[in-house]
């Protein structure tokens, strides 16, 4: 019944099943040695084989639970034991059939008591020999196992061996006839004897509460000090750890009180002196640094519950301690950095449910967002629903599920912060498992990369720019490196009529029209030579994919593209400009031919016009000196007016010729040295006669210091006089035209036309240089002229290098100076 | 009393007749030619006191006539006035001629001048 209330401990079960085959060995045998027939001592020795087969199984399975090797005992290792005793059964029931176990079985009545005497057959002998092996087996444990027994439990022990050994000896006994009683089988008598001393160890010595042996190694080999006090607080126990601490030998500290062994704890452990349960931490210094320990103080109960010692356990935990303080610096310097960079940092806990629960959000949210901490550790859903950017949340959502599926994941998304401000951040979660968990956690940063997509952006659109440029401007760019084209624009394939596709299969050389191929060599030899001199750009004919020759302009500059050297062309087509440009060309020579033309006319017209011009004023003059008889007044007048006329137009003839020579560019200036007295001389032989016919007074005058030739051209300097003389003329009715030459400085020379006439009205005097202009004072009809005079006069003078003057009073005349370089002009000339 | 001749190298017949009656009025022998070759034959065979002297002629252009009335020691007494419509090519002869005049050239200028010409001696 002990046993059975123990059954749950180690062997108990084990123990029951052996008692009980025990007893049934017994009493089968008992019953057969009071059988007096023999068939009825047959019968009860059949029975006493339920035992005898069962005893051998269950004492090795005995011992091998006792000796904590239950993990052999599995129910297949069970059942395979149990086969050699099933049969033994089975052949002991039917043995009159075959006689394997007792092949003769007599009645002894030699003995005291009427015996089986019983002549053993073949199956016998391998049951004996399988029980013996399987006993042998289970004693040979308990031997082995009682030998390791500690003092404490030596009596257990000795009745356990007792008990292990006892049946053997009455087996053998008995199986070899050597019993002093004949035909006496001790072997259930023994057996009897070990359940007894077994029954005893259970009863006196708790024989199942062997067990705490194994929990004295345990408490041995522990590292915690484990003392154990009586209620005097005197030691009746300490494992090795403990007397480590004290510093005493387990026998020299056993019977000490807890005061005097622990001496140096003394002050320690005064304040625990009354206490019976208590726990504390202490730290104790010593030479190499302070030690933490963990004190536990309990009660010791006996089984009715009554004080019976008590128990100190002693716990080193200075690793601990260590490890504890290294892991609140180490969190310190994590928390540091964390505040100390600008990235927002986060730890979210996704629960193998799915739940998701933020285990820290660093204070920089704050910072970032524009948010107050508290924001985001309240709500799980503000980060998601209020800061990340409406046109974001979804991908950001998508970030989250793969959170949800243990997938690290890192994306860009935009966030509004509390201010309005839109910035950009990169969300970057690394999942890592949670240690004997089954959900994970995400470590996540979150960066402000708001400058690095502005910039993005800025290249972008920069980039975009410079693509929409090359491809909409109209000339054709390429870049050319090792043989082949690496880009064109799509002039380059309006321009050359191949595709983009096309081009870059080509190379620049197949496009060089072939007169020029030689040119483009040069050109490319000059730039190897000297590479920074390339020429900025030349012009260059090529051939179109459908072979129509265009002229380009070509601008080449050397660049490095995509660490490869290349050549960036600009190509333009000038077809249309070289066409002009020839098309000038012949217009120019056209005109030249003209111009020669025109100057062969005027000297033709000249000619033609000056001829007949001649006749007329001859015979008109002949007819005035009476040469073809005496004239009437009257035919007087008339002759005075054709010759009149005639004036009028040869002045007319040689200032449109004039105008004509000075606009064309082409007068000439000849200039020489002539003398001043000869072109007054001539002036005054051709302008003579007109003054004479209006009664005025015509003079010249050259002054002293006028030197006998002076340079200049004489042609066209009587055409100016001419002009002058012929103007002061026309204007004066009454009075005098006074011509003089005169040198006013040391470099000058000057012609002077000074007249009495109707002078020039001070607004006019601008305008009477320009042609077909006249004052608007002189008297329309009256005076008549080609309106060209003053105008060549003024160009023919600038040419000259000299200088018109004119000084006027309207009423009282005015007075022209034309002043010219005595040398300059023919100098500049040479 | 023989007077001093003049020749009038003209091709224009109108002109030609003009010149000679201006010549004749100065008190000149004229004598009208209208032709270069008849020109330079007239002038290798006589020595004229002033020569008017047009410079587009047939055959035998006026300039090449002054030239050879300054290449002859003969007529180094010979005054030769140009009486051309081409005022540029007058220029350039302007120091080999005694005078040049531009057509139209006034009667009784040519007269005039002319008169001056006249030999001192024979005044």
């Amino acid at each position: 019944m002990y046993a059975w209330q123990r059954q749950s401990v180690p062997g108990a079960a084990s123990f029951i099943v052996l008692v009980l085959a025990i007893a049934g060995w017994c009493l089968g045998y008992s019953l057969e040695i009071l059988s007096i027939g023999l068939s009825a001592k047959i019968f009860w020795g059949k029975v006493q084989y339920f035992g005898i087969t069962t005893l051998p199984v269950a004492w090795l399975t005995f011992a091998l639970q006792y000796t904590r090797r239950e993990s052999w005992l599995t129910r297949r290792n069970l059942l395979l034991l149990a086969i050699i005793p099933l049969i033994t059964v089975l052949l002991v029931w039917t043995n009159g059939i075959h006689g394997l176990v007792w092949s003769e079985v007599t009645l002894d009545r030699s003995g005291p008591f009427p015996a089986m005497s019983v002549h053993y057959g073949l199956w016998f002998w391998v049951h004996l020999v399988y029980s013996y092996m399987l006993l042998l087996l289970g004693t040979l444990m308990l031997i082995r196992m009682v030998i390791t027994f500690p003092d404490l439990y030596r009596w257990q022990a000795i009745l356990l061996l007792f008990g292990a050994i006892a049946p053997w000896i009455g087996n053998i006994i008995y199986v070899f006839g050597l019993t002093p009683v004949p035909n006496l089988d001790f072997t259930p008598l023994v057996f009897s004897l070990s359940g007894v001393t077994i029954g005893l160890n259970l009863f006196r010595f708790g024989f199942f509460d062997i067990v705490p042996v194994a929990r004295r190694a345990i408490v041995d080999s522990m590292s915690d000090a484990v003392i154990v006090l009586d209620l005097q607080n005197r030691i009746v126990d300490l494992n090795p750890a403990a007397q480590r601490l004290i510093g005493y030998p387990g026998s020299d500290a056993i019977g000490r009180t807890g005061t005097q062994a622990l001496s140096s704890w003394a002050e320690l452990l005064s304040q625990f002196r009354d206490q019976r349960e208590a726990r504390t931490e202490l730290v104790k210094y010593e030479p190499d640094g302070p030690r933490h320990f963990e004190v536990q103080i309990s009660s010791l109960l006996d089984q009715q519950e009554k004080p019976t010692g008590s128990l100190i356990v002693v716990r080193d935990i200075t690793g601990r301690k260590e490890a504890e303080q290294a892991l609140r610096d180490s969190e310190k310097r994590f928390r540091q950095v964390v505040s100390s960079i600008s990235d927002h940092i986060y730890m979210t806990e996704f629960a193998a449910n799915g739940h998701q629960s933020n285990l820290y959000i660093s204070p920089n949210v704050a910072t970032l967002t524009g948010y107050p901490l508290e924001k985001f550790t309240g709500d799980w859903n503000f980060w998601p629903t209020v800061v990340i950017h409406p046109d974001d949340r979804a991908s950001a959502a998508k970030q989250v599920e793969r959170f949800a599926q243990g997938k690290n994941s890192e994306t860009e998304y935009r966030m509004t912060r509390a201010d309005g401000e839109v910035i950009w951040v990169r969300d970057s979660g690394t999942v890592e498992k949670e240690a004997g968990g089954q959900g994970w956690v995400v470590y996540g940063v979150v960066s402000d990369i708001t400058e690095r997509k502005r910039a993005e952006q800025a290249l972008l659109t920069s980039e975009a720019k410079f693509r929409t440029l090359a491809e909409t401007i109209s000339s054709g760019i390429f870049i050319h490196a090792g043989q082949e084209f690496k880009y064109v624009n799509s002039a380059a394939e309006t321009l050359t009529g191949y595709s983009q596709a096309e081009l870059m299969t080509l190379k620049f050389w197949d496009l060089v029209h072939p007169e020029f191929k030689a040119l483009v060599k040069e050109r490319a030899l000059a730039r190897l030579a000297d590479p920074n001199q390339p020429p900025p750009h030349y012009e260059l004919k090529m051939v179109r994919k459908e072979g129509q020759t265009r002229w380009v302009d070509l601008t080449t500059s050397v660049i490095d593209f995509e660490g490869q050297t290349a050549v960036l062309g600009t190509v333009f087509d000038i077809t249309a400009r070289k066409q002009t440009e020839e098309a000038l060309s012949v217009a120019l020579e056209q005109a030249q031919e003209a111009s020669q033309l025109k100057t062969q006319l005027l000297a033709n017209v000249s000619h033609d016009l000056r001829t007949p011009l001649n006749a007329i004023l001859g015979y008109t003059e002949m007819l005035q000196e009476g040469l073809y008889g005496p004239l009437s007044s009257r035919q007087e007048a008339a002759t005075a007016e054709i010759i009149d006329s005639t004036g009028q137009l040869l002045d007319f003839i040689n200032n449109l010729l004039s105008q004509a020579e000075l606009e064309s560019g082409r007068v000439k200036l000849n200039i020489v040295d002539f003398s001043p007295a000869a072109l007054l001389e001539t002036m005054h032989s051709a302008a003579g006669t007109m003054a004479r016919a209006k009664g005025l007074t015509l003079t010249t005058e050259i002054a002293d210091n006028v030197p006998p030739t002076v340079p200049g051209d004489p042609y066209w300097l009587r055409q100016i006089l001419a002009n002058l003389v012929n103007n002061a003329l026309k204007f004066t009715d009454r009075g005098r035209v006074d011509v003089s030459i005169r040198c006013p400085n040391a470099h000058h020379w000057a012609i002077v036309v000074a007249d009495t006439g109707c002078g020039i009205p001070q607004e006019a005097l601008p305008y009477i240089f320009e042609s077909f202009e006249r004052a608007s004072g002189a008297a329309p009809g009256v005076h008549v002229g080609s309106g060209l005079g003053l105008s060549i006069v003024k160009n023919l003078v600038y040419l000259m290098g000299g200088h018109v003057n004119v000084d006027s009073d309207v009423g009282q005349g005015s007075t022209f100076t034309i002043l010219l370089p005595l040398a300059s002009v023919r100098e500049k000339q040479a | 009393m023989t007077l001093p001749l003049a020749l009038i190298i003209e091709d224009d017949p109108k002109l030609a007749h003009i010149f000679g009656e201006a010549l004749r009025a100065a008190e000149f022998e004229a004598e009208i030619i209208s032709d270069g070759h008849v020109a330079a034959d007239r002038l290798a065979a006589t020595i004229p006191a002033v020569v008017v002297l047009d410079l587009h002629l047939p055959e035998v252009s006026g300039e090449a006539i002054l030239h050879q009335i300054r290449a002859d020691e003969r007529l180094e007494g010979t005054s030769v006035m140009i009486a051309t419509a081409d005022p540029h090519l007058a220029e350039t002869l302007r120091n080999q001629a005694d005078l040049v005049l531009i057509k139209p050239i006034s009667f009784g200028q040519l007269r005039d001048l002319a008169k001056r010409l006249r030999p001192v001696d024979q005044s």
